[in-house]
């Protein structure tokens, strides 16, 4: 990878990727973070490769809640591998697939849904298909799924007995 | 570290980063949690080959210790370091120093990232809230 060094870094250094999503709806695609030093000159795309050496979810997250800048070039990464342990999560989470403009439904890689959350009929089905397998310690995981947009609301039917206390 | 069962039922000690180098095992390892000390099944491979891989995987560590001291310079160097590497374009060292500064992240609160980096929180507090509320679940794992 081989990307020149932008000695301003500026509003438009985003706007090319896909993921400037959401902005009509709350803006979050204006970074105005000048003063990231000293490496606030670091290209975008190195950025994104500092994102890609992550191993936990909850370090890209950490990261996309600091800024807009880190929000619009960490998300796809972040939405790579998903995980759902609780029903609550999965419920908030619903409205980050509403209304997208972006290709965000192509990014995730694996899915992974703890068992407790989806009934045994849904379950048989998505093994049937090979779409899931078993994942240790009761989770299911989605084999590299491409998300059709209604994803969320095809599954958020699935729980029968949505519970939240695992 | 972390138990290795081979195909003829031998275990390996290893060191979760040396193993981390597959990312089967670390898939696995991501499965079973942090503090499992379940013996991870390698039905697929007997003890002299994983005996052989394992060696590779220790002299080709995530940053070696000689790596590491090299990279042990300040914030300036370091972002100069990676400019540079990726300049010349020397996969490697860019590497290192995208690893380096991932490491400096690694388990900090977005304060504490902020801080590190100078970083201006410009969120106003319901995008915050909103993009707590609907990233929760990645507080998990």
């Amino acid at each position: 990878m081989v990307v020149s060094k932008s000695t301003t870094w500026s509003a438009n250094s985003t706007s090319d990727r896909t993921i400037d999503w959401h902005m009509s709806r709350n803006n979050i695609g204006t970074p105005v973070n000048a003063n990231l030093s000293p490496f606030k000159d670091l290209p975008d795309p190195l950025w994104i490769h500092i994102f890609e050496q992550f191993t936990k979810s909850r370090d890209r997250y950490h990261l996309v809640q600091t800024c807009r800048k880190f929000y619009l070039l960490g998300l796809r990464e972040l939405y790579r591998d998903i995980t759902f342990q609780h029903m609550s999560h999965f419920l908030n989470n619903i409205s980050f697939w509403k209304d997208r403009r972006d290709d965000m439904v192509t990014a995730p890689r694996s899915v992974r849904v703890h068992a407790s959350l989806m009934n045994l009929d849904s379950i048989g089905e998505l093994r049937r298909w090979d779409l899931a397998s078993n994942g240790t310690d009761e989770r299911i995981v989605f084999r590299k799924l491409e998300l059709p947009p209604d994803f969320h609301a095809k599954t958020g039917d699935l729980p029968e007995h949505p519970r939240d206390d695992i | 570290m972390i138990v290795l069962k081979t195909s003829d039922n031998e275990t390996f000690n290893v060191d979760r980063e040396v193993a981390e180098r597959s990312v089967l095992i670390k898939n696995m390892l991501d499965d079973i949690g942090e503090d499992s000390d379940q013996a991870i099944p390698l039905p697929n491979v007997n003890s002299s080959v994983l005996k052989k891989v394992l060696e590779y995987c220790e002299h080709h560590r995530d940053i070696s210790e000689w790596d590491q001291k090299f990279i042990t310079v300040d914030q300036e160097m370091l972002f100069e370091i990676i400019l540079a590497a990726n300049y010349l374009d020397i996969k490697s060292l860019l590497d290192v120093g995208c690893k380096t500064v991932a490491n400096m992240i690694k388990g900090k609160t977005p304060e504490e990232i902020r801080k590190l980096f100078n970083i201006v929180n410009d969120f106003t507090p319901e995008e915050e809230a909103q993009i707590k509320k609907e990233n929760e679940w990645a507080e998990d794992r």
